[in-house]
């Protein structure tokens, strides 16, 4: 896979956080698409379908547990890995039941992200 | 009248008489001296179905059945007795057996023997009718004595009233279920008085109701009635019927009373019982231990999207997770032991596969005699409470959000910036967002320290267990030391092979907030040792540095919550407080003790123990 063929969504609420985690994942070759709410998930992404997804937890309308709930019930966005990242580490162990793929607490280094995404992309 | 006409009229009354005996229905015979029978008329053939020529001349004991009766009839005619009603049974010419009755005597003239008079009435078929008479009473006896005890045994009360004379008569049980001595008699006033008001009415308009002339004299209520003895009330079923007579008056009313007062109490129970399960907000469930769904309330339905229909029947794994089947065989060993689980909670799937919160409060359901029959279990939906503890109501997660965001930005920014600095900035820029970079990671610990505080107080520090080998953890602390110091070199002694089993990430908390206190503590710098000491079963971790020291009367206070040393060389160090309590907190939860060594000026040792996995 060469590196303009990656997709990213980011769902997050916070403006800034969208836009330096769009820097500095386009710096690495990434297509970034981003939505300041997680409704209709599935109609979004499967207009995307990006390689991977990162959903915030505190985000409108639903939050990120019932958006993943619904995008990982989805029999075409399903296989898609989702990388749930909060603030509020307590959310973990619901994140993973709702079908989240990896868990990023917030804040996270860049090294961390990028660590992540690469497993994300590549599980072996 | 001349003589032929006498002889004449003398013949026609002898006809007469020989016809009447001759044809008459009463069966007659003539036995002789000897016991042989010479005549019979013709309804004795008939009766025993003999021809004239089978009978006549035959010795009469032969057509006995018992020998002894007949000989006995025969001695007391040659005695000139008169037999009247004299049993005997007669033998058929079909092989029956007749029972009649004989009377009879003997005709003599000059003393002589002429022939017996005999008269026999056939009585087997009243004989029989006795016979069943006699059965049917003892039947009856039977059968009422079986009522008797079924009345009994029920409780079963029965009362008669005679509306024309007005007598009202109750049974023994009657009276015991009115709480009226057994030897006291009652009226249809004394009756109406002890109706409860409420119904009191009512009553007497059904017992008009069934005594209406031409009506179908059905009585069946249900009431209450204040007892005789402690005016208590209790509630009674009364059935009756009413026989009218001809002209349709009432005559007789004869009817039950039953006291159904604790079954009227856990019929109104088991409708509270009921409409409690059907309006509760919680799902109400019940399941046998083969994990079959046998009860499913509304709210079961509204939660999981499950219809009762669709679940009665079947097995509630439906509902869990493929990830927590375990959870199942788990609880059900609790139940098997008798005992309950509160307020566990778990995560359980509705019908459209959605994942809910649920807090599961499971007991099991004992029958009388305390034998346990199956399994009760109430799920409440806490998805809502889980939602609002992730939004603002939730002091935890607000602060996580609100604090939190901004320094994820703020930290990812500073990476950028301190990234682009180091290949092309100058050294102050170089320098300064490296400070800045470990303030943000100091916050970030202050606010991880202040968040599970009030995860503590909200009793809500859950361990998540795993096993560990505890020196990657250290090596992963101690990395992140060079954020908060440069001049505390930071050595780490034996702690290779060792392995734990505890909460990592709390435990990694633990030793950070021991490690930046070494280096808040130590502004002269010194080196820092993280070290254990391997004992028999467990293991002992301590954090040493070269720094200020604590006095005594510190140490005393040291773990207490938002103690500040009272010593002026460290006034200038930040913090809230917090960092030794959770310390102390986090280690009292792994059933560990914090401890320290140390003296002014001479640094400070930490240490606690924990057993090894």
């Amino acid at each position: 896979m060469n590196n303009t063929e990656k997709k990213i969504v980011i769902f997050d609420d916070d403006e800034d956080i969208l836009s330096i985690c769009t820097y500095i994942l386009e710096g690495d070759g990434w297509e970034v698409t981003t939505f300041t709410d997680c409704n209709d998930p599935v109609e979004k992404l499967t207009r995307i379908l990006p390689n991977i997804i990162l959903m915030d937890n505190w985000i409108p309308d639903t939050g990120g547990i019932m958006a993943t709930q619904t995008l990982k019930h989805s029999p075409e966005l399903q296989h898609i890995p989702v990388i749930y990242f909060s603030a509020n580490a307590d959310v973990k162990l619901l994140a993973k039941s709702a079908g989240a793929d990896f868990y990023l607490p917030k804040p996270f280094d860049i090294a961390e992200l990028k660590r992540v995404l690469a497993v994300a992309l590549n599980p072996n | 009248m001349t003589d032929t006409e006498k002889i004449q009229a003398l013949e026609l009354r002898l006809a007469d008489l020989t016809d009447f005996i001759e044809q008459g229905a009463m069966p007659l015979h003539w036995v002789d001296g000897n016991g042989i029978i010479i005549w019979a008329n013709k309804a004795e053939l008939d009766m025993l179905g003999y021809t004239i020529e089978e009978y006549l001349g035959q010795p009469i004991g032969s057509f006995h059945s018992d020998v002894h009766v007949v000989s006995d009839i025969l001695s007391r005619l040659g005695a000139d007795e008169t037999i009247i009603n004299y049993p005997a049974r007669l033998i058929c010419k079909n092989g029956a057996v007749k029972d009649v009755l004989i009377n009879s005597n003997v005709k003599r003239e000059n003393g002589e023997f002429i022939h017996t008079r005999c008269f026999t009435r056939d009585m087997t078929a009243i004989f029989e009718e006795e016979k069943r008479m006699a059965a049917v009473l003892i039947d009856l006896e039977q059968s009422e004595a079986r009522l008797l005890m079924a009345m009994e045994s029920t409780g079963l009360g029965t009362w008669d009233y005679n509306p024309i004379n007005g007598r009202l008569t109750w049974s023994d049980q009657c009276k015991k279920i009115y709480g009226l001595p057994l030897n006291e008699q009652v009226d249809f006033d004394t009756f109406a008085k002890h109706l409860h008001h409420e119904e009191s009415a009512l009553v007497q308009q059904e017992i008009s109701r069934a005594m209406e002339p031409g009506g179908d004299g059905h009585y069946d209520l249900t009431f209450r009635i204040i007892r005789f003895d402690d005016d208590s009330h209790r509630w009674v079923r009364a059935q009756g019927k009413v026989y009218h007579n001809g002209d349709g008056q009432a005559e007789r009313f004869i009817g039950t009373v039953i006291d159904i007062t604790e079954q009227k109490l856990a019929e109104e129970k088991s409708a509270m019982l009921a409409a409690i399960i059907a309006s509760s907000d919680d799902a109400i469930i019940s399941k046998n231990f083969d994990s079959i769904v046998t009860s499913w309330n509304d709210s079961a339905e509204r939660l999981f999207g499950y219809t009762a229909q669709e679940m009665i029947g079947e097995s509630i794994v439906k509902l869990i997770p493929p990830d927590r089947l375990d959870e199942e065989p788990q609880i059900l060993t609790l139940l098997r032991q008798g005992k309950r689980m509160d307020h566990f909670e778990t995560i359980r799937m509705a019908k459209n596969g959605y994942l809910l919160n649920v807090s599961l409060t499971i007991s099991p359901v004992k029958d009388a005699q305390g034998n346990i029959i199956g399994v009760s279990k109430i799920a409440r939906d806490i998805t809502e409470r889980k939602q609002e503890e992730m939004r603002k109501n939730d002091f935890i997660a607000m602060v996580s959000h609100e604090l939190k965001t901004p320094l994820t930005s703020m930290k990812a920014y500073l990476q950028v910036l301190l990234a682009a600095a180091k290949k092309d900035g100058g050294a102050f820029q170089l320098n300064a967002l490296s400070r800045a970079e470990a303030q943000v990671h100091k916050m970030t610990i202050m606010i991880h320290d202040f968040l599970n505080l009030a995860r503590l107080e909200d009793g809500k520090i859950g361990l998540h267990k795993t096993v560990f080998d505890l020196h990657p953890l250290i090596e992963e602390i101690s990395s992140e030391a060079p954020f908060l110091t440069s001049n505390h070199p930071i050595r780490m002694v034996d702690c290779e092979n060792i392995r734990l089993e505890a909460d990592r990430d709390k435990l990694g908390q633990v030793l950070n907030n021991l490690l930046s206190n070494a280096i808040k503590y130590s502004p002269k710098g010194g080196t820092i040792t993280i070290g254990c000491e391997k004992l028999a079963e467990k293991v002992k971790v301590f954090v040493k540095d070269e720094g200020v020291g604590i006095s005594a009367e510190d140490q005393k206070r040291l773990f207490e919550r938002f103690y500040r040393s009272k010593d002026d060389r460290i006034k200038t160090v930040s913090g809230f407080g917090i960092g030794l309590y959770l310390v102390s907190e986090i280690l009292r939860y792994h059933g560990s003790q914090i401890a320290v060594e140390s003296s002014p000026d001479a640094g400070a040792t930490f240490y606690f123990l924990m057993d090894r996995a």
